[in-house]
């Protein structure tokens, strides 16, 4: 298990070990990890990797089975969810229908104890942070989707929370709302210093807006790491699959030294391929992994001073905007894709032979094996996005 | 022309249905327009059965049998009782049963239906088999049973108390408990949650429930008369008296009860439809 603590100091959440058990079905397994003061972290994977089970422990909704959550330095595993500085953002909002917008900001202050006319006068400041300083005296069942996602929003943060919990808090809305929301969720973050925790499954909305990303799967938590590292240095299969689109080759470990881990590949050829701080072993089973937009096409032998090159059987070139979505076969019958740009396409076409080649920082080894027919081109979505 | 509607209604048709429509309210409430007119009639025996002239004398004088009154205010004393005791409980049974799952959850769902269904003059005579009984064993004393008000109330309390759970629980249905972890996540503790979140989003439910059992406490009849001892309530007065009189404060009385519960009914509906907006 890989440890992705930090120095207590910095901690705002430490989840210690935390294990969640419904019955005999295990939603979440030792999670073990910190939050960082201030910083944007989410929580990614598909429905039912335990994402939320987490987020809803950290709450107090759930207790853990075992483990122990501590939130600024105090245990809190079995502290009652009224009684934890954090707030949650709903999915569906869960704004009190009988209650003016105004009263629902104002509902968290109250519950402190605050005095009516403060409660009242902060919540109303808050209502002009989210922009909806109009909207005080409505009912919420008067509010679009995304107005009532603001209110929430200011609800949760009136009462200025050691950490802002948000469980997809963007599902309900449209593409272009949700996009705006995002830029906005970062904004208030960034304005207000808040930690947010946000939990989703969607893997371009997470890397928008975190500054660290933890990657879930089947109650494990498979890496944590930056938008960039995740989608670079991907420690697992699942990982490179499901962040973006990733061509994946098995191979084998031939030896490692300094920076540079060579493999053997199925195809005959040997790689070389930056280490970025990992440490691998010779003669294990692991999986290359190239980017797309990191794969160059030439007609014949491939350029000098390169990381690697596969000979491929040119099989569909695409025109999406300025970049081409080229497909190709390699001698063993993987099917890989490459994003290549309308200016660096070489002159061939489809049927043709072409030479797939990345530069020496272009490709990744994953330390997991992958099974042949496994190989090729793995996405999440069907609609494949193209990464700058 | 509209091409929303399904199918066109002939002018026939719709004559025959608005004929149709009037005689089922006609029938409805016939027997209530008879209640409130003869409150109005100046009979001349003693019995308020044929129409004899328009008085507004038994509306001046609604109380002037004191024996009626009587058994009206004890009416009134009996259902307040037995419907807060009723209200508060079944309404307890019903968050109950709508938000945990616990073991024996339907079974008390069958239960809970089992006094509607059984019929009432069974459940009044076994009810005072019961009382004599205790009474005999002295359990707790030999007297404590004594058919009185305090035999009423147990029985009026007993039938409405699975009117009260059944409707509320139906009621509360559609109440997204989610609301209540809303309520937590933002400091509420337990109680704050439920008076200022779940109850007043489930207080409509629970006022038709009581507005529906102060109508059943008012009228039963069969139920009382097994565990009433000596005492008389208004429905008791009303088939006793029917022997020897029938006096316009009836009517004058029952339409007051139509009139308040009219007006409670138009309130509610008139404030859960504002608060819905």
């Amino acid at each position: 298990m890989s440890d992705w603590s930090v120095e207590q100091a910095n901690a705002i959440i430490s989840l210690d070990r935390v294990t969640k058990h419904f019955g005999s079905y295990v939603a979440v397994e030792e999670a073990h990890f910190d939050i960082i003061e201030g910083e944007f972290f989410s929580m990614l994977g598909p429905s039912g990797c335990g994402k939320t089970t987490t987020l809803r422990m950290i709450a107090g909704f759930e207790l853990p089975t075992s483990g122990s959550i501590r939130l600024a330095g105090n245990d809190v595993s079995n502290v009652p969810p009224y009684k934890r500085d954090v707030n949650t953002v709903f999915q569906q909002y869960g704004l009190f229908p009988h209650m003016s917008i105004l009263d629902n900001v104002a509902f968290g202050l109250r519950s402190k104890k605050v005095p009516k006319p403060e409660a009242r006068r902060r919540a109303q400041e808050m209502l002009d942070v989210v922009r909806l300083s109009e909207f005080g005296d409505r009912k919420p069942s008067q509010l679009s989707g995304g107005q009532q996602q603001r209110v929430a929003l200011a609800r949760a943060l009136v009462n200025k929370p050691k950490a802002l919990l948000l469980d997809e808090p963007l599902g309900a809305l449209d593409l272009k709302l949700r996009q705006s929301m995002q830029l906005e969720l970062k904004r208030i973050q960034q304005d207000l210093g808040i930690t947010f925790v946000f939990v989703t499954h969607d893997q371009e909305e997470a890397p928008t807006m975190s500054d660290r990303i933890a990657v879930m799967t089947q109650g494990r938590t498979d890496q944590i790491g930056t938008p960039t590292d995740i989608y670079y240095h991907p420690a697992t299969v699942f990982v490179a699959g499901f962040i973006g689109t990733a061509n994946l080759l098995p191979v084998t470990v031939r030896s490692s030294s300094g920076d540079i881990v060579t493999v053997d590949s199925a195809l005959g050829s040997q790689f070389h391929v930056p280490t970025a701080g990992r440490t691998y072993t010779a003669g294990n089973s692991a999986t290359l992994m190239v980017r797309p937009e990191r794969l160059d096409i030439s007609a014949g032998e491939p350029p000098v001073g390169i990381g690697g090159a596969i000979p491929a059987l040119l099989t569909s070139v695409v025109f999406q905007g300025p970049v081409l979505r080229c497909e190709a076969r390699t001698a063993t019958g993987a099917d890989v894709v490459a994003h290549v740009h309308v200016d660096d396409m070489p002159q061939v076409s489809v049927g043709q032979n072409v030479t797939l080649s990345w530069r020496s920082d272009g490709a990744f080894l994953v330390d997991e094996p992958i099974s042949a027919d496994m190989a090729g081109v793995t996405s999440s979505t069907d609609d494949e996005t193209i990464h700058p | 022309m509209s091409a929303a509607s399904s199918k066109p209604v002939s002018n026939k048709g719709k004559r025959v249905l608005q004929v149709v429509t009037a005689l089922v309210f006609l029938y409805l409430f016939a027997p209530i327009i008879w209640i409130v007119a003869f409150s109005f009639n100046k009979p001349t025996g003693k019995y308020n059965l044929q129409w004899k002239g328009f008085t507004l004398d038994n509306w001046l004088h609604p109380f002037a049998d004191a024996d009626l009154t009587s058994a009206f205010v004890r009416s009134l004393q009996v259902a307040a009782v037995s419907v807060t005791l009723a209200t508060v409980m079944g309404s307890m049974m019903a968050l109950a049963l709508s938000k945990y799952r616990f073991r024996g959850n339907s079974g008390v769902d069958i239960f809970l239906v089992l006094p509607l269904t059984t019929p009432e003059i069974v459940l009044g005579a076994s009810l005072l088999t019961m009382f004599i009984d205790f009474n005999d064993a002295g359990i707790p004393t030999e007297s404590f049973w004594d058919r009185g008000m305090f035999t009423i109330i147990i029985a009026h309390t007993l039938f409405c108390l699975s009117f009260v759970a059944l409707t509320v629980k139906a009621r509360i249905r559609g109440f997204d408990w989610r609301l209540e972890e809303a309520a937590a996540d933002l400091g509420a503790g337990p109680w704050r949650t439920f008076s200022r979140v779940t109850f007043p989003l489930i207080l409509p439910g629970i006022f038709a429930a009581a507005l529906l059992s102060f109508a059943l406490s008012i009228d039963d009849y069969i139920i009382t008369s097994f565990n009433k001892g000596q005492t008389n309530t208004m429905p008791i007065h009303i088939w006793d008296s029917f022997k020897v009189e029938f006096r316009p404060q009836v009517n004058v009385l029952a339409s007051m009860i139509l009139i308040v519960s009219a007006a409670l009914l138009v309130g509610s509906s008139i404030v859960s439809s504002r608060r819905a907006k």
